[in-house]
């Protein structure tokens, strides 16, 4: 459970730890955007070549990087076995029972694997860089135009950076009530399929409970330190946007285009 | 049969080979004998959970090995020795009513031995005969265990493990976060298992009375090591240990006894309990 990276945030003192949260948020979702506008196996490569350098320019071990991504190839590998296996279009290359491999599905699987791949590693190093504290201000500080329709840019961004910040706590929680349960001789990882989906409401139960318990003791701590939705808060943090966030972000656009356009 | 679990040159390293590498365990060697009470007492961090942990195959040791009642762990162990191991050792975690989960309460204490292999009827009349043990009323049975009280919940999570019969019941600060009557009750509890079954107790405390009171061996631990292992009043009467950093207070009886004018009392052995610290006086009080 601990080897998840994503949500997880490593201390740094790199270009990118340093650049204003606002900017990153953005360049993720233009890479992000770009992933989901291009359609081939070229662009993808160039597209993991940018993040690698990107990773590279952040000081954080590639190895470390992949070994954490690693746990989450499962849901990749999950979903693009259904785009596999359930797709009918192109010439059929393999078919067993019900199960029909075409060349179409073949291929876009791969691009779906990839999509998803270039996505968790972008969100990762984003969060990987960037503390909880930081994104969420970054957040509101793109949301803020926004206010002007009376939006609640404060109230989300402080919902956001709340479900961030717990990301670790419930992992912890469902970590210890694994163990706990596992000491009762309750069984996750071997047995009958059934059995085993059975056992996870052992975990599930605690677990919403204990977020329960969670969220009702935060709104009183919060509600004790007068926490209150209309007033106007300051920040403790202020953030500048400098020469460097703007070169960063055209450099980003521009490559955007450039694969985009390839 | 060996009478003590035997601990040796145990290492633990959380997280290898990742930027939040950490040493939490470092050369650990002890005997903890059976049948007796044991408590783990140091500051926050010093490596008492991880290290009870490792005695029912939660964690596996990164270096050395544990022997507990004729099984071996050690870092390539076999999975069904786990197994084994944990019928053996029970393990109540620090707060344990998160880990209930069932309709009722009687359903979620037959979880433990039904998992490892009682029958139905065997399962209920172990969680029958542990429920009473711990003081839960039958009227409770059928009850959700959300809705019963912090107390009781402990409690019913404490007999959820009991009802696997362990040779060795192994805690984390069970009574963290009860009242007086409810961390007496515990403790009582704990005391009439380790009499009556001659279940082994193995327990972490921040509560320096209750090791003082209830306890027959003290492990210490200090920064990752075992720092002080020992019979209870050979370590609460050991000045070093209260140095300033140890996180350590001494106490109640020690305290009081320290204050006593030794010059004119007749002493056979330190007190370390209340029951022991009252017949000293009485004792002298007799005799002047």
């Amino acid at each position: 459970m601990d080897k998840i990276l994503f949500g997880k945030y490593v201390p740094g003192k790199s270009f990118i730890h340093e650049l204003n949260p606002a900017c990153k948020i953005i360049i993720s979702f233009i890479l992000i955007l770009t992933t989901l506008m291009t359609h081939n196996f070229i662009q993808y490569a160039f597209l993991l070549g940018l993040l690698f350098v990107l990773i590279k320019i952040s000081k954080i071990s590639i190895k470390f990087f992949l070994s954490g991504v690693k746990p989450l190839l499962w849901i990749i590998i999950l979903t693009v076995m259904i785009q596999l296996f359930f797709s009918s279009k192109g010439q059929v290359i393999f078919s067993f029972s019900f199960i029909k491999i075409t060349d179409y599905s073949l291929f876009n699987s791969g691009l779906i694997f990839l999509r998803f791949l270039i996505i968790i590693i972008a969100s990762t190093l984003l969060t990987l860089t960037t503390n909880p504290i930081e994104i969420s201000d970054g957040i509101s500080t793109i949301l803020s135009p926004l206010k002007k329709v009376h939006f609640p840019v404060e109230t989300v961004s402080m919902m956001i950076s709340i479900s961030l910040r717990f990301v670790p706590t419930l992992s912890e929680e469902t970590k210890t009530i694994l163990e706990a349960q596992k000491s009762r001789g309750i069984d996750f990882d071997t047995g009958k399929l059934s059995k085993r989906i059975k056992n996870i409401i052992s975990l599930i139960i605690p677990l919403f409970v204990s977020a329960l318990r969670h969220a009702e003791g935060l709104a009183n701590a919060m509600e004790a330190r007068g926490y209150s939705t209309e007033i106007k808060r300051s920040h403790y943090l202020e953030y500048k946007w400098n020469l460097k966030e703007t070169i960063s972000l055209i450099f980003i656009i521009l490559i955007g285009i450039i694969i985009w356009l390839m | 049969m060996d009478k003590s679990i035997k601990i040796k040159h145990l290492d633990y390293v959380y997280q290898r080979n990742t930027p939040f590498e950490k040493k939490a365990l470092d050369n650990i060697s002890v005997e903890i004998p059976k049948e007796e009470i044991t408590m783990i007492i140091g500051k926050t961090g010093s490596g008492k959970s991880t290290f009870i942990k490792h005695l029912n195959g939660l964690l596996i040791p990164s270096e050395g090995s544990l022997e507990i009642s004729d099984l071996t762990v050690n870092s390539d162990v076999n999975k069904k020795v786990l197994t084994v191991l944990r019928k053996k050792v029970g393990l109540v975690f620090q707060f344990p009513e998160k880990q209930l989960f069932e309709e009722t309460v009687i359903k979620d204490v037959m979880v433990g031995p039904k998992n490892f292999g009682l029958s139905d009827s065997e399962s209920l009349s172990n969680a029958r005969e542990y429920l009473t043990k711990v003081g839960i009323g039958s009227d409770l049975y059928n009850k959700s265990p959300f809705e019963i009280s912090g107390g009781q919940m402990r409690r019913v999570a404490i007999a959820g493990v009991l009802a696997m019969n362990p040779e060795i019941l192994v805690l984390d600060e069970p009574t963290a976060g009860l009242d007086s009557i409810g961390r007496k009750m515990i403790m009582k509890l704990l005391r009439d298992l380790n009499k009556d079954n001659k279940i082994t107790i193995i327990m972490v405390t921040h509560d320096i009375n209750v090791v003082s009171e209830y306890s027959d061996n003290v492990i210490y631990f200090k920064e990752n090591k075992i720092a002080k292992y020992g019979p209870t009043r050979d370590i609460l009467y050991d000045e070093n240990i209260y140095s300033l950093n140890s996180g350590l207070i001494k106490p109640d009886v020690v305290n009081f006894f320290n204050k006593l004018d030794k010059t004119k009392l007749k002493i056979q052995n330190k007190p370390i309990t209340t029951d022991e610290l009252i017949k000293v006086i009485n004792e002298n009080i007799d005799r002047s």
